[in-house]
């Protein structure tokens, strides 16, 4: 397979997040942060607003009593087609890839964080402190995934380690990859199925169709970022 | 891409290099003799080495996989003296791992051997020609390294295809 | 594909380059203090040994299945088990991050003594011949000096677990069996069993109801399963052809539930019950009330009919409700004409403002629609088929002391109070020993120094908790049971469709620290008492009760071992037509499914049984309760507000001058983190506990833009919030999405000192309130009325 034929056949990957079904359990923080190997947070990384957390829920209070609305919208890397954080890197630590994943070379970051700032997602976190698991709790570290040192930035990656695997494993056995195979853990552990992944430029996809919604939308879209996160907003 | 960020980060941060033991050298337990065991008795690498073609990591034999032929002596070498007693103590070998790989990065034998159709001469070197263990990598590894396979193999050099 | 010496020197030039650089990968750099290859200390022979075992969620009561992901003898994820009817593969922050339980640097390593004073946590390590001989010895000995009544187990487990705990006291000769379950009243299924007759739980059918008219928070946030509710709401939600669920949300604070729902009704706390009553009376004088149910399956309606039309018109109701009454009519009729349609009370365990008569009018309300036992309302789950325990054997001296007035009176969550009220006087006797099993009394009970002192009163307590919680930091010995992640129980409970579910829990790895199965720990201690209580568990080990008691649901022969959705209306269509699932095979191969699969279910209801719903004398649906308890002229009435040390009063007077000292009415609503009570606290969860309020790890208290200006309070600013019970400090958070007049607390489980992934609240909500007892016998934690200063 030549290079122009592999391009052709590859997917662009987004994701849709339903926010009629989402009940905002947070489930897809901590499935994202254990799968992640993110760093326990602690009260002295919450009181100086340096968790991190790649997929965040964030809240938004608006109106007066008692005409008050509050909506919590979960928040991974938008993956943006046109990355603002891309064009800031200095040294190329960040990328977007062929499949539209923007990847963070850890290795590369030299922490200067212009990318955190860049993004209007604010999807991008900067390691404040070196990683530390309290005694045997680093037993639970996933051995598909890296461990960040102090000093770089990082962010959701739409868990592509799991691409790597199921790539592997595809290849292996001689076939190509299924639909749904491929999922992010947010995507698997929410509870109310209101997370959605898979390829956007395959119009039989099921995330593809939703992101056609009448009820779809991005977030900051006027930007120009062209973020591959749809939501779907709440209502008939 | 207005910027190859692949040939501007090389010729940045000319740091790349995929092997082990921090520049120090590896000894092994027993004067393993590859040149015997591969050329001479033609076994197969897979056969000590049981994830070389189907695994993630090729992995290193354990005492039970030597006690497959060494439960008695086969010869008279000191070397091989040792094993036997290894394996009459069922005491382990510890080898030392030659190579390893960067935590974020992703890499798989089964991937690059069974899938890929690459020998392993291409990473290890000529390892069956060896009579002694080598304290250090024949072959040292670069990303450069990678990135031209995968350049001349026309597979994908996105940052996510290897790291992670 | 060799190299040639060119080659091969390039390469090495290249690599000795990057070696004086001294940046060669695979190097410890002082900046990563954790290598995730680093606890694999000898390479794999081929890749990483990767194990999958499917067992249920232990981290709330919830009931979910899980997946665990085992590398090379270490559990690295946990996710949902995808063929469990509960959540479908979906899973809560506590179950994701509960890997961090069985690492837990706070674990318990092994029985321990208590070497300094009660609360110290000073301790020393024992052996475990030594702990179990010394209880054992106790036992024995205050039962041959006629004491065994003086000996009580406060019980939070569930299923066989507590059978054990109760065979051990029935042979022992002790009548205290408590219930320890935290943060449970007894309001709910008291105003079930008052109407419907029943004691078992009310499952609300959310996925296939159209309407939704939930009072107070806990149905969607603060679930019994809080992942199944959820799961219910997205499916009511979008997942069907029908139309969309309508959501209304009745309480003082726009809450997480309140924010999903499509209207949100601000009330004054404490009135919900009053509320329920005025939408009844709308829907009775429109006559839109469902008379099928009414003359069939109720009785004593038309007195409640008569008090509803007499008294709670809805310009009265709007007075005291602070509701318009265009909204009550608006959603009375609403709510009769959508079917099917569901009314909701708070259901959730812990402390909430609703009263037994406001839950039973809220209750009610689904009657007059009727949506009880209908598709969309509330239904009666049937009890998971298990096979009885042979009977317990007794002697003369058990039988004398089991014959004992019980100080858990009527049992049911008021346990916990009626032990603390024993002990601080009104027992005949003392307690000499306590036995506190799956459980943390003091952090159940609230209330701070007054339980303390009480439980410091018993002179001895055994705690079986893997973790030095309030409790076992008192008790005089410990011996630690396993976490969830390495043992086996069995988890029956039941899906919002009603339909019984059997989770099977095992155990994922072998146990990491020196802990032993709490239910053969109790076993070990009743065979060294001898006797009667000797032969009571006379198991070899836990699967054995398990497998005698599950010998039962394969007996059946009904329902499913766990698989793909697509069983289930297929099943149900089968059974209904009197098929039974003849395929399990032998026992053996049955369990090895369930061990498999992760459970069974049936996913079969039967509308028809009326008898099993409705069982009551009258045998039918009691709206007379519901008219007595709203009677002016019935004498009986308890009282909306239990206020200061305890004293009901059902006059307003002292509530007024309560009123005026304490100015907040207190809300308290719950978060997730006290459902992980007993587990440890997670850092991931302690994190994002307060996230829709963007507060952590500290406690806080919400109140009005208009509250917090006139004490002149702002965002952060620290307080010290007093009620009669106690007092705690907080921060403060403005929020407007809450009633004037309201101060909104989360209960979450408070800190213990010297933790190394400490409690996330510092102090805990919970000790504003008491758990107590009204007048009928029914326990509550009371509404509470607190007093906001700054610290």
């Amino acid at each position: 397979m030549n290079e122009t034929e592999h391009a052709k056949a590859r997917p662009r990957w987004g994701m849709v997040i339903d926010l009629d079904r989402c009940d905002a359990c947070q489930g897809c923080t901590t499935a994202c942060q254990t799968e992640n190997n993110i760093p326990p947070p602690t009260p002295q990384s919450a009181a100086q607003d340096r968790s991190i957390r790649w997929m965040e829920l964030l809240p938004n209070v608006e109106g007066e009593y008692p005409r008050v609305k509050l909506r919590l919208i979960p928040r991974p890397c938008m993956h943006c087609d046109k990355p603002p954080c891309i064009k800031v890197c200095p040294v190329g630590a960040t990328a977007i890839g062929a499949e539209g994943i923007i990847a963070q070379v850890y290795a590369r970051c030299i922490g200067c964080r212009y990318c955190t700032t860049a993004c209007p997602y604010t999807a991008r976190y900067f390691n404040w402190y070196p990683p530390r698991w309290p005694e045997q709790l680093s037993q639970s570290l996933n051995p598909d995934v890296s461990v960040r040192p102090r000093g770089v930035v990082e962010k959701c990656s739409f868990c592509h380690h799991r691409l790597q695997k199921a790539r592997d494993k595809a290849a292996a056995e001689k076939r190509e990859l299924r639909p749904g195979e491929y999922l992010p853990a947010c995507v698997e552990a929410c509870p109310t199925k209101a997370m959605f992944f898979g390829d956007l430029d395959d119009p039989r996809s099921e995330v593809a169709q939703l992101a056609r919604s009448p009820r779809s939308f991005r977030l900051l879209e006027d930007l120009g970022t062209e973020p591959k996160v749809f939501y779907l907003r709440e209502g008939e | 891409m207005a910027f190859d960020y692949l040939r501007g980060v090389r010729s940045l941060i000319p740091l790349w290099a995929i092997l082990a033991g921090c520049g120090s050298e590896v000894h092994q337990p027993v004067g393993y003799n590859h040149d015997v065991h591969v050329n001479k008795l033609q076994i197969g690498c897979d056969n000590c080495h049981a994830g070389s073609m189907t695994g993630q990591v090729a992995g290193l034999p354990t005492v039970s996989d030597c006690a497959d032929c060494h439960a008695e002596a086969n010869g008279t070498s000191d070397e091989e003296k040792k094993v036997v007693e290894a394996v009459k103590a069922n005491r382990p070998l510890v080898w030392q791992r030659l190579y390893s790989i960067p935590s974020h990065v992703f890499f798989t034998h089964r991937r690059h051997v069974q899938s890929g159709g690459i020998a392993c001469e291409r990473c290890h070197g000529l390892m069956k020609n060896q009579k002694r263990p080598p304290p250090a990598p024949l072959v040292a590894l670069t990303m450069t390294d990678c990135i031209n396979c995968h350049r001349e193999r026309g597979v994908s050099t996105d940052c996510t295809t290897c790291h992670r | 594909m060799t190299l040639n010496r060119r080659e091969f020197l390039q390469v090495m030039e290249s690599a000795a380059a990057t070696a004086a650089v001294g940046s060669l990968i695979g190097c410890r750099t002082p900046d990563q203090p954790v290598d995730p290859d680093a606890p694999l200390a000898s390479p794999p022979r081929s890749g990483l040994k990767e194990t999958w075992l499917v067992s249920t969620c232990g981290a709330c009561p919830g009931g979910c299945g899980v997946r665990a992901r085992i590398v090379e003898e270490r559990l690295v994820g946990i996710s949902g088990n995808p063929l469990h009817p509960i959540n479908r593969g979906g899973l809560c922050p506590l179950g994701l991050a509960a890997a961090h339980t069985l690492y837990h640097p706070d674990r318990l390593r092994g029985p321990m003594r208590r070497a300094g004073a009660a609360g110290s946590g000073d301790f020393k390590s024992t052996t475990w011949a030594d702990g179990i001989g010394d209880v054992s010895k106790r036992l024995r000995d205050l039962r041959d000096r006629g004491l065994s009544h003086t000996v009580a187990i406060v019980d939070g487990s569930r299923g066989l677990e507590s059978q054990l705990a109760a065979r051990f006291l029935e042979s022992y000769g002790s009548p205290h069996h408590v219930d320890g379950r935290a943060w449970t009243d007894d309001r709910a299924p008291e105003a079930v069993r008052a109407l419907q007759g029943i004691s078992g739980p009310v499952s609300y059918d959310l996925e296939n109801a159209r309407f939704i008219l939930a009072f107070g928070s806990g149905w969607l946030d603060g679930a019994a399963s809080p992942v199944g509710a959820g799961r219910g709401y997205a499916l009511a939600r979008r997942a069907r052809k029908s139309k969309r669920v309508h959501v209304v949300q009745i309480e003082p604070r726009l809450s997480v539930g309140a924010a999903h729902a499509d209207e949100w009704i601000p009330i004054e706390p404490g009135t919900e019950g009053v509320l329920a009553l005025g939408f009844m009376h709308l829907i009775l004088r429109e006559g839109l009330e469902n008379r099928d149910f009414v003359d069939r399956w109720g009785t004593g309606f038309d007195a409640l009919r008569g008090i509803v039309l007499r008294d709670y018109h809805p310009e009265a109701v709007a007075e005291r409700t602070g509701i318009e009454v265009a909204t009550l009519i608006r959603v009375a009729r609403r709510f009769a004409s959508t079917r099917p349609a569901v009314a909701i009370g708070d259901d959730r365990v812990g402390p909430g403002a609703q009263a037994v008569e406001a839950r039973m009018a809220i209750h009610a309300l689904n009657a007059v629609v009727g949506a009880i036992n209908a598709p969309g309302g509330t239904l009666t789950p049937p009890p998971v088929p298990f096979a009885p325990l042979p009977a317990t054997p007794a002697d003369e001296a058990g039988k004398r002391g089991a014959a004992m007035p019980s100080l858990a009176g009527n049992g049911g969550a008021s346990g916990l109070a009626d032990l603390q009220s024993w002990i601080e006087g009104r027992g005949q006797y003392p307690i000499n020993l306590l036995i506190v099993l799956g459980a943390d009394p003091l952090a159940a009970l609230g209330g701070g120094d007054k339980a303390k002192a009480a439980l410091g009163r018993i002179p001895f307590i055994v705690s079986l908790s893997p973790f030095l919680d309030e409790t076992a930091r008192r008790a005089d010995l410990v011996l630690p049971d396993h976490t969830w992640l390495e043992r086996w129980q069995d988890d029956a409970t039941y899906t919002s469709g009603g339909y019984p579910v059997l989770g099977l829990r095992r155990p994922l790895l072998p146990p990491k620290q020196d802990t032993r199965h709490a239910g053969e720990t109790l076993a070990e201690i009743a065979r060294g008492v001898g006797g009667a209580t000797g032969g009571a568990l006379p198991w070899k080990d836990f699967p054995e009760v398990m497998k005698l008691a599950i010998a039962g649901i394969h007996q059946t022969g009904r329902g499913a071992i766990f698989d793909v959705s697509e069983a289930e209306p297929w099943v149900e269509t089968m059974e209904q037509s009197g098929w039974r699932a003849s395929d399990f095979g032998s026992f053996d191969r049955f369990w090895s499914k369930l061990e498999e699969r992760g459970g069974w279910w049936d996913p079969s209801y039967d509308f028809g049984e009326r008898g099993r719903v409705l069982r009551t004398p009258s045998g039918k649906f009691e709206f007379q309760q519901l008219a007595n308890a709203y009677d002016p002229a019935t004498a009986a009435r308890p009282s909306v507000v239990r206020v200061g040390d305890g004293t009901p009063t059902a006059s307003a007077d002292p509530e007024k001058r309560l009123h005026q000292e304490y100015p907040f009415r207190l809300h308290l609503y719950p978060l997730l983190a006290a459902y992980g009570d007993h587990a440890g606290p997670l850092p991931f969860v302690q994190d994002i506990l307060g996230k829709e309020m963007e507060q952590s790890w500290r406690l806080w208290v919400e109140l009005s833009p208009t509250d917090a200006d006139a004490l002149g309070l702002t965002d952060g600013t620290g307080v010290i919030v007093q009620s009669p019970d106690g007092e705690v400090e907080a921060r403060v958070k403005v929020y407007p999405g809450i009633r004037p007049g309201v101060a909104a607390m989360p209960l979450g489980p408070g800190g213990a000192p010297g933790q190394i992934c400490r409690r996330a609240m510092g102090a805990s909500a919970g000790s504003l309130v008491a758990l107590r007892k009204d007048p009928t016998g029914v326990s509550g934690w009371g509404a509470g009325w607190v007093r906001v200063r700054k610290a």
